[in-house]
C-alpha cells in the first residue's frame, strides 16, 4: 500500500539525500526493478528531492570513527552536520540509537506524517492510508497494553471491537520489533513539532 | 522552508508506506487524537475514542 505522503513531505519541506542514499535507493532499486525506486527518481528529476554531494565534516568523522554504519547513514550524518537541516529522517534502529546518544535531532517517518496533519497539509478524511496506519497502530497499541498487563483481555477485545479469542491469537502472534524506543519516539515527536511549513 | 535530510530507511518508508512497522503504527496512534476511525478498505470499523479510551487506559 502506498502512503502517498512522500509527495506532501517533499512539497512542504526542503528534502535532501546524499549521493550514497541515491545509490542505495534509486540506482540499486532500479537495477532490481523496484517500482518505488522509479518513483523516487521521478521526484529527483522534478527537483522535488535534492541529491547533494557531501563535504567531509570533522565532527561526523570523529563520532563515526568506531562505528560500522553503511555509506548511506554515514553520508547522511555528514550532510546533516554541514547543511543546517532541522533533523535526520530515519527509522533504522541502530542509526536511531546512535543519533540519540550523539544528541543529533531525528524524526521517524510517521512523525513527519503526523506533523503534516497537524499543519493541515493533509487531512484525516482524505487520507485512507493514514487511517490504515492508525488502525494498525491502534491494534498494536492495545495488544501491547494487554501483553503488559495494563488492560484486561475483555477490555482489549472491547477496544478493538473484536472477540477475546481474536485478541489472544493476535497477542500471541505479536512480535515486538520496535525500532525506536519510547524515549526516542518522544524526542522524535518533539523535533517534529519544531517543523513548520 | 525547513530542511530535512533523509537516509535510505526514512526515504523508503515514506515512499512505500510500510504500515507493518511497529514504531510507525505506535507513533501515529500516540500522535493523533480522533474520536472515531473508519476503515472502508479493510471493511472494519474501530469505535475507539482515542482521547478517552486508549490514552486514559495507558495512564
Amino acid at each position: 500500500m502506498k502512503s502517498g505522503c512522500l509527495i506532501n513531505i517533499l512539497t512542504s519541506f526542503e528534502c535532501s539525500i546524499t549521493e550514497d542514499v541515491f545509490n542505495e535507493t534509486v540506482v540499486q532499486g532500479m537495477e532490481r526493478l523496484y517500482e518505488d525506486a522509479y518513483g523516487i527518481n521521478k521526484f529527483i528529476e522534478q527537483s522535488k528531492l535534492k541529491v547533494e554531494k557531501i563535504i567531509d565534516n570533522k565532527y561526523a568523522k570523529k563520532i563515526l570513527a568506531d562505528k560500522t554504519f553503511g555509506a548511506g547513514e554515514c553520508s547522511t550524518l555528514h550532510l546533516f552536520l554541514n547543511s543546517g537541516a532541522k533533523a535526520i529522517i530515519t527509522d533504522d534502529r541502530a542509526f536511531l540509537n546512535f543519533l540519540d546518544k550523539s544528541k543529533i535531532p531525528f524524526i521517524i517517518p510517521t512523525d513527519l506524517i503526523v506533523r503534516l496533519y497537524e499543519l493541515k497539509v493533509i487531512s484525516k478524511d482524505k487520507s485512507t492510508a493514514l487511517r490504515q496506519f492508525m488502525y494498525k497502530g491502534a491494534q498494536d497499541y492495545v495488544l501491547e497494553l494487554y501483553n503488559n498487563g495494563r488492560i484486561s483481555l475483555s477490555k482489549a477485545a472491547q477496544l478493538l471491537d473484536t472477540s477475546t479469542f481474536e485478541i489472544v491469537m493476535l497477542a500471541h502472534e505479536q512480535i515486538l520489533t520496535s525500532g525506536a524506543t519510547e524515549s526516542q519516539q518522544k524526542k522524535s515527536r518533539g523535533t517534529a513539532q519544531e517543523l513548520s511549513v | 522552508m525547513n530542511k530535512i535530510v533523509l537516509d535510505s530507511d526514512g526515504l523508503i518508508k515514506l515512499m512505500n508506506g510500510d504500515i507493518h512497522e511497529k514504531p510507525i503504527a505506535l507513533n501515529v496512534v500516540k500522535g493523533f487524537h480522533v474520536e472515531k476511525l473508519q476503515f472502508p478498505s479493510a471493511g472494519q470499523r474501530l469505535s475507539v475514542d482515542m482521547d478517552n479510551s486508549l490514552d486514559k487506559t495507558d495512564r
